[in-house]
């Protein structure tokens, strides 16, 4: 046995009481992000009527194209954060909470092996097995077990807070990492180690479950056990002043539902100042870490997705029709800006440019759907190299045919669709203007005649139905100046390697 | 696949929701545009070349569910802008062959 006193320190009570807040925010806008997209697969091409599990009632037609954006449920904010189908704000508490889970997690593995704390989680022989077993057919007869000798557990709590620490905590960061669009691209053997985006997902959800059972059978112990004793060792450190001590656990526990109060009221309130204060934050993460991550993809044939989901409908003008039926023979791209040549361009210009650059790369839609697809076009570099941006320029505006008022009632907002990126990205590998799509040309559901593929990004990002791009210095007086038609209107995240 | 309005003249795909029209068909549509007066918005030419058709009413949320787009291409060699198209529905142009049997929507349901 060790000699460690296996006490409770002040650190890990802080921890786990930043811990209670922090996993409260990432299951609620867990649910979130999964309301966008109520459904799970085990298969990377999301195929409709193939998920293992829906969380929807809603059923689509079959004689009108419908998109993703219909099939998004608005969940109330008593499970989720904030609720009413505000994606951008539950990505935004999402990723936030998991920087400070991250933070307060790394402190306690520290803390835990600077003090010998490990001992408390770590079981001392095979026979805590044994016992754990025991303590199960005892909790089954509604009595309590023996504590361990000299710790604060019995043997199945102990076994089985090391495996939400050890084993569930990392889990759960690894799989939500095997999402990321930019870790996927740069290691794609990694999302493979998960089965794939779906299963990954999946797996991510099933965490979830696991937490909320997790936390469901901790919180009854708790009260079995002695509730005001319990939370006395959590928050004095040792079983005194019971009564204060009961008192001070439902103070913590106020603040703490007051804390998701004020996010949800904030977050629905207030979406573009919530995106601002927790989008500086996450930002700067999300660039350090992920921004420097290549595409290296290059999927097997055999894995290409034989559908691939929508998300925004083709533009209902009379315009895009004409030049539909007529093969885009009449559509044009304007390159202009900041550059020193504009240009504008047919599409077989366009072709004419270079041979073709082909990828099979795996799509991440936001909403958390995914699909493989193959796809042929021109080095989005190139065009930069034709037009040849001028210093000032630090950003590029894809401007579209698709106007939301008109030709996408589901959508929470109106106006032309248009995103705009960073410079950079414009040089990253397999960044591509695609007019081809699994060997034909681009359908006019995925983009037609012209889209964008920039892999390390979330699908909105890439802009379809182009018309036209714009290299600029600064994005604040396009639409209402955050980057992009959805970061404008639904407050997603300008960069979103994640 | 026939290109009789010249799009895929300079050896380009024809893209995968356009189909081609059978004479008895692009007859039916020659005779719509006669019986609705249509004529070219830019130069007023009456006489068109039939194109290709694109089925609208799976893509398109503001058209019913019946409805193409045939290309029209004006004959007039001075026109600025001679493509357009006409909205029709099934019913008045899709010959026998395409449509009597069902066989147009194999090719509905190919584009969706």
């Amino acid at each position: 046995m060790t000699e460690t006193v296996l006490d409770y320190p002040a650190w890990l009570r802080i921890d786990h009481w930043l811990n209670v807040l922090f996993l409260t925010l990432l299951l609620r806008s867990g649910i979130e992000i999964l309301s966008t997209h109520p459904k799970l697969y085990w298969h990377d091409d999301s195929k409709p009527g193939t998920e293992w599990a829906r969380f929807t009632t809603k059923k689509m037609p079959t004689d009108r194209l419908y998109d993703t954006l219909d099939e998004e449920e608005d969940y109330s904010p008593l499970i989720s954060l904030p609720g009413h189908k505000k994606l951008g704000m539950g990505r935004h508490w999402h990723f936030i909470a998991v920087i400070g889970w991250i933070l307060v997690g790394l402190s306690y593995y520290l803390l835990l092996f600077a003090t010998g704390q490990w001992h408390r989680y770590w079981p001392q022989s095979w026979a805590t097995f044994a016992e754990a077993w025991n303590d199960i057919i005892t909790y089954m007869t509604f009595n309590l077990p023996p504590l361990l000798p000299n710790e604060p557990l019995d043997a199945i709590q102990k076994l089985t807070y090391a495996g939400v620490i050890f084993l569930l905590a990392p889990f759960q960061i690894l799989t939500g990492a095997a999402q990321s669009p930019a870790i996927e691209a740069r290691f794609p053997w990694f999302v493979r180690l998960w089965g794939g985006r779906q299963c990954a997902r999946s797996l991510h959800f099933l965490g979830l479950v696991a937490f909320l059972i997790f936390i469901a059978i901790h919180v009854s112990m708790v009260f079995f056990w002695g509730w005001g004793q319990l939370n006395a060792s959590m928050i004095f450190g040792s079983v005194r002043n019971v009564a204060w001590a009961t008192v001070c656990s439902f103070l913590i526990i106020g603040a703490i539902v007051a804390i998701h109060v004020a996010a949800t009221v904030w977050s629905l309130r207030r979406p573009a100042q919530v995106r601002r204060i927790l989008g500086a934050v996450i930002t700067r993460a999300r660039l350090i870490l992920l921004r420097p991550l290549d595409s290296r993809q290059n999927y097997p044939e055999r894995m290409l997705s034989d559908e691939h989901r929508v998300n925004g409908k083709p533009p209902c003008s009379t315009r895009y029709k004409v030049m539909a039926v007529h093969n885009f023979v009449d559509w044009r791209l304007r390159v202009g800006g900041l550059v020193e040549q504009p240009a504008t361009l047919d599409l077989a210009a366009i072709r004419a440019m270079a041979e073709p650059e082909g990828q099979r790369v795996l799509h991440n839609c936001v909403q958390g759907w995914s699909s493989i697809g193959e796809w042929k076009g021109i080095p989005l570099a190139l065009v930069a190299d034709l037009v040849r941006p001028l210093p000032q320029a630090r950003f590029v505006c894809f401007l579209t045919m698709q106007d939301n008022s008109r030709d996408e009632p589901s959508s929470q907002g109106e106006g032309q669709f248009y995103e705009v990126m960073d410079l950079e990205l414009v040089y990253k590998p397999q960044t591509i203007l695609a007019y081809e799509m699994n060997g034909n040309l681009l359908p006019i559901k995925h983009g037609a005649p012209l889209r964008l593929r920039v892999e390390t990004q979330v699908g909105f990002k890439m802009a379809k139905w182009i018309y036209q791009i714009e290299f600029i210095d600064d994005l604040r007086g396009i639409g209402y100046g955050l980057g992009g038609w959805r970061e404008d209107n639904i407050h997603y995240d300008k960069d979103v390697e994640i | 696949m026939s290109d009789p309005a010249g799009n895929a003249a300079d050896g380009a795909m024809v893209r995968p929701e356009l189909f081609a029209l059978d004479s008895a068909s692009r007859e039916r549509v020659l005779e719509q545009i006669a019986a609705k007066g249509g004529y070219c918005e830019s130069c007023g030419e009456k006489d068109f070349d039939i194109g290709h058709a694109l089925f609208l009413g799976f893509l398109f949320l503001d058209e019913d569910s019946d409805a193409y787009m045939v290309a029209l291409t004006c004959r007039n060699p001075e026109c600025a802008k001679p493509r357009t198209g006409i909205v029709l529905p099934e019913k008045d142009f899709l010959s026998a062959a395409l449509c009597g049997d069902g066989s147009a929507w194999p090719l509905r349901a190919r584009h969706r």
